[in-house]
């Protein structure tokens, strides 16, 4: 909907023959002016328009056909035409009125509100235009999206505070299941070969998860557009400056109306030699990213059929100063200006490295019944695959590798009823088994979960109410050997999640969203087994078989605002969790061969997290917007009056941003200047931490993107941190040890042959 | 509708994994590599040629339960040649004797006592005795006055270190021990 609104439509009949001529010119609606190099296929044609925006098919026979007009960048629109003589069509088209919005969709009703950041969509289009490979790239203009990083490659999202096992990432309609609960491991997903992203808040989330309490992140494969043909994309990219990188991408993709076969490969491979900061180079922080996919669809009248296979490799290495013995050293490190160990600028991956793998095979069905309701059942197997190199091995020697396993199934049966209404219900089921080799981390496992669903959704005109309930269960059995003894631990947990949420409109300026929900939080096995030195984080961590069922209750009331030029939201919210496990700090250390390291336990309390992000918008002029935006959060342990480790930090964005339609031999060029200003975090107690958060930091970025006239051509070019300032960051874990990356640019170009 | 639920899944499950189910619930013991549990200091006079050994000794490595560790105690006006040795005894039927690596990597190894000047005891090394490197793995301690302190062991760890710095490299023993110059 975002790009091509279809805003006219001229039939001028002429009595003829059987073959006719279709003629038509695309405009700007903004402007007036004809748009070129939009692509049109009719009838297995293809044409482009020209200067003056004008297209012609000769010889299209009678009958029923579908022209598809597409632009890169843009989504394509299609829509079937009766042709029975000769044909002019006018097309009007709203091109960049929206373009800042264009990663915003709104999940269920896309034409009523474009944009809105409850239900936020990156489109596999936009992916491939920004060549993101890492979901950190596809997720960084989204608002309220931070990360939890460790250096530059891995970074895991959150949303209010929340993340890991409290943000699920769904692929195939199902849970990723990866070593998630790791601070250092960030999901395996590679957006060029897994299609779009959507943000999802509220109670739609219960299809797929009852620990959402923040919300989730769906991605989906692309499906194929309604006509024939095959398309190539070539994506290439690089960095400069402070990374040096080089990625490639590559797209197949074709599809047959008349078998209703289609097909779509994916390649990436991506190479990164070591990031530096302003001041010095980040030693041994190359790292390697490829991946690849299968995509095979095939659709007849009521079934549509889809096989997808996924693979993902990451191999990041480890900031050599980060690799530290002792708290001694962790401070001396901190208080060092520069790294203690450091390296000349290399694309060489040393140790400590890690290497990740993860496998995904998919196979879906959707069954398009009578009274149009529809069956989906989904059947995912997925590996992962990760180790972890230490500093002191040699060779292959690994120092700590876990491989898990997971099958999964999920049966949905969606019914829309009584014009309004639409119920659906299903079931999710997985089992999962976990196997370690090397140093003790977590126990192998065997777990089984089934967990039945309901939503109801009652979709008017100017409202709608959804409300969900879901029950989950779960059989998780542990395995360790404790001297030549295999020691077995079983658990049982069930529990409920239930939401409502929606929204209504208010009047044509007010529109008022909510959701409210409780969800919960089965203890993950490195919470119930720890039991040890975690390196990474310089601390005894000690796992508590006792915990509980954590608990959340949740309430966001957004409210979006727009009238003429202003567009204002603000996404105030409440969530309390009860028995929320977290990792505390109990003041003691225990002594080893390598001195004091301080004591953490996995442990339980009531937390209440509150804040709000905002977005103000206003367009200064047709094509000039200026965007204010900010998240405030605040966490307190409210049973012991305490801070809770590890919040972000406060931040406000400014963002002008100009579109232009056309430059030289470019259109559809937007540019985007950003800064950013990140408070520093003074909520904390300082015994949970080792050092202090750091400071404040402004940073500012700049953002071009466009496309190439005549030439199915785009280009995308980003330049972060471009004062190249030196600052650190509360929520990468490499504050430690070292400054945040500087001044990067970053480049992507697209080339599509059709 | 809960058992059913539960017992499907359960046949599914049992189908699919039991490929993998013997590595799953048979677990290998923990393999935890290049862990130093225990460090002995063994001196011998070197008048009598009496030996005297301390140690620290810590097991099942970091967390667990606490280290052991003994109080020095030398004479005055002494000489003691030192051996320090550095074991993983995680495994009790599998001691590693980790000192000879550190002979081997003397280059990216150092040993300090840090803090032994303080009690007055000289301690010297020569890289003849420690495979060539200034490693003082073996060193002669000379004592004189009555003192009573304590002094800390540090072995560090860096590809090419400069052996003059203690601070240099990552710490991969750091232990104090309480001492006694009588």
């Amino acid at each position: 909907m975002r790009n091509l609104i279809l805003g006219c439509l001229l039939l001028l009949a002429f009595p003829g023959f059987s073959q006719f001529t279709v003629t038509g010119t695309v405009v700007d609606s903004a402007t007036n002016e004809a748009l070129s190099g939009a692509s049109v296929i009719l009838h297995q044609k293809h044409a482009s328009t020209n200067k003056s925006g004008n297209f012609t098919f000769n010889e299209i026979p009678e009958g029923r056909a579908v022209i598809l007009v597409s632009h890169v960048g843009c989504s394509d629109l299609s829509f079937p035409l009766y042709i029975s003589s000769d044909t002019h069509l006018t097309l009007v088209l709203s091109h960049h009125i929206h373009v800042f919005d264009e990663v915003i969709l709104y999940a269920h009703s896309d034409e009523l509100e474009p944009d809105i950041r409850l239900s936020q969509k990156i489109s596999s289009k936009k992916i491939d235009q920004i060549g993101a490979i890492l979901i950190s790239d596809a997720l960084q203009d989204v608002g309220g999206v931070r990360f939890l990083k460790t250096g530059n490659t891995i970074g895991k999202p959150m949303i209010h505070g929340l993340h890991s096992t409290r943000l699920p990432v769904i692929i195939g309609n199902n849970t990723l299941e990866s070593q998630q609960w790791g601070i250092e491991h960030a999901p395996e997903i590679n957006p060029f070969t897994s299609g779009s992203i959507t943000v999802i808040k509220g109670a739609g989330s219960l299809i797929y998860s009852g620990s959402a309490p923040a919300g989730m992140l769906l991605f989906e494969t692309g499906g194929f557009d309604d006509s024939a043909y095959s398309r190539v994309l070539f994506m290439g990219g690089g960095s400069l400056f402070h990374a040096n990188s080089g990625r490639l991408g590559l797209k197949l993709e074709n599809y047959n109306p008349l078998t209703g076969v289609g097909n779509r490969l994916t390649f990436t491979a991506d190479m990164n030699g070591d990031v530096a900061s302003p001041n010095y180079n980040l030693g041994n922080t190359a790292s390697r990213q490829y991946g690849a996919s299968y995509n095979l669809a095939w659709s007849q009248d009521f079934l549509d059929l889809s096989i997808d296979a996924n693979y993902f490799f990451q191999s990041p290495g480890i900031l050599k100063a980060s690799h530290i013995g002792n708290l001694s050293d962790l401070k001396r490190a901190y208080e060092s200006d520069t790294p203690l160990i450091n390296r000349e600028f290399t694309f060489e991956i040393d140790r400590p490295f890690q290497r990740i793998q993860h496998g995904v095979l998919h196979a879906g069905m959707a069954l398009e019944m009578q009274d149009s309701s529809m069956l989906f059942a989904d059947y995912q197997f997925q590996m992962n695959h990760r180790q972890e190199f230490d500093v002191h091995d040699e060779g292959d020697e690994v120092a700590l590798q876990l491989s898990l396993f997971t099958h999964q199934f999920h049966i949905r049966y969606d019914q829309h009823f009584r014009e309004h209404w639409r119920q659906q219900i299903g079931v999710n089921m997985q089992g999962q088994g976990n196997i370690y080799r090397g140093s003790y981390f977590i126990p192998n496992y065997l777990r089984i979960e089934a967990a039945p669903y309901y939503s109801l959704t009652y979709e008017g005109k100017k409202s709608l109410i959804e409300a969900a309930l879901r029950y989950d269960i779960q059989q998780f059995e542990t395995f360790r050997n404790e001297n030549g003894q295999t020691k077995t631990d079983t658990f049982n947990y069930g529990d409920y999640a239930a939401a409502i949420s929606g929204w209504t409109i208010i009047n044509e300026d007010l529109k008022l969203h909510f959701s409210m929900g409780t969800y919960f939080k089965f203890p993950e096995v490195n919470e119930l087994f720890s039991d040890g030195l975690h390196h990474a984080s310089a601390a005894i961590e000690i796992g508590n078989k006792s915990l509980k069922t954590e608990r959340s209750y949740v309430l966001t009331v957004p409210v979006l605002y727009s009238h003429n030029r202003w567009k204002i939201l603000i996404e105030p919210y409440a969530r309390y969790f009860n028995n929320y496990i977290y990792l505390n700090p109990t003041g003691k250390s225990q002594l080893s061969i390598r001195g004091a390291f301080p004591v953490f336990e996995y442990t339980q309390t009531d937390v209440f997290f509150r804040g709000t992000d905002f977005d103000i918008k206003y367009h200064l002029l047709s094509n000039t917007l200026i965007e204010l935006s900010g998240e405030l959060i605040f966490a307190d342990d409210i049973e012991n009056n305490l801070h809770i480790y590890g919040i972000p930090a406060n931040k406000l964005n400014l963002i002008i941003g100009q579109t232009r339609a056309q430059f030289s031999s470019l259109e559809n060029i937007r540019m985007q200047l950003e800064s950013s200003y990140v408070f520093e975090q003074k909520r904390v107690e300082l015994q949970s931490d080792f050092v202090p958060p750091p400071e404040g930091y402004f940073i500012m970025g700049l953002r071009i993107d466009a496309e190439q006239k005549n030439i199915p051509m785009s280009y995308s070019l980003r330049i972060s941190n471009l004062l190249n300032a030196t600052y650190r960051d509360y929520l990468n874990r490499y504050r430690y040890f070292s400054d945040e990356a500087g001044r990067i640019l970053n480049f992507t170009i697209n080339y599509r042959i059709k | 509708m809960k058992q059913i639920i539960l017992s499907l899944t359960s046949l599914f499950i049992i189908l699919s994994i039991s490929s993998c189910k013997e590595d799953i619930v048979d677990p290998p013991v923990d393999n935890e590599q290049e862990v130093i549990t225990t460090v002995h200091l063994i001196f011998t006079d070197s008048a009598s040629s009496a030996v005297d050994t301390f140690s620290f000794m810590d097991a099942d490595g970091p967390g667990g339960a606490d280290p052991t560790i003994d109080s020095i105690l030398l004479n005055s006006n002494s000489t003691y040649f030192v051996e320090a040795q550095f074991l993983n005894e995680q495994d009790p039927n599998d001691v590693e004797d980790i000192t000879e690596e550190i002979l081997e990597e003397g280059a990216d190894h150092h040993i300090c006592f840090d803090g032994i000047v303080n009690l007055n005891v000289d301690v010297s090394s020569d890289p003849a005795d420690n495979n060539g490197f200034p490693v003082p793995v073996n060193s002669t301690w000379r004592t004189s006055t009555s003192e009573t302190g304590s002094f800390t062991l540090l072995l560090k760890h860096k590809e090419g270190h400069s052996h003059q710095d203690c601070n240099e490299g990552e710490t991969d023993v750091e232990v104090s021990f309480n001492t006694k110059i009588d």
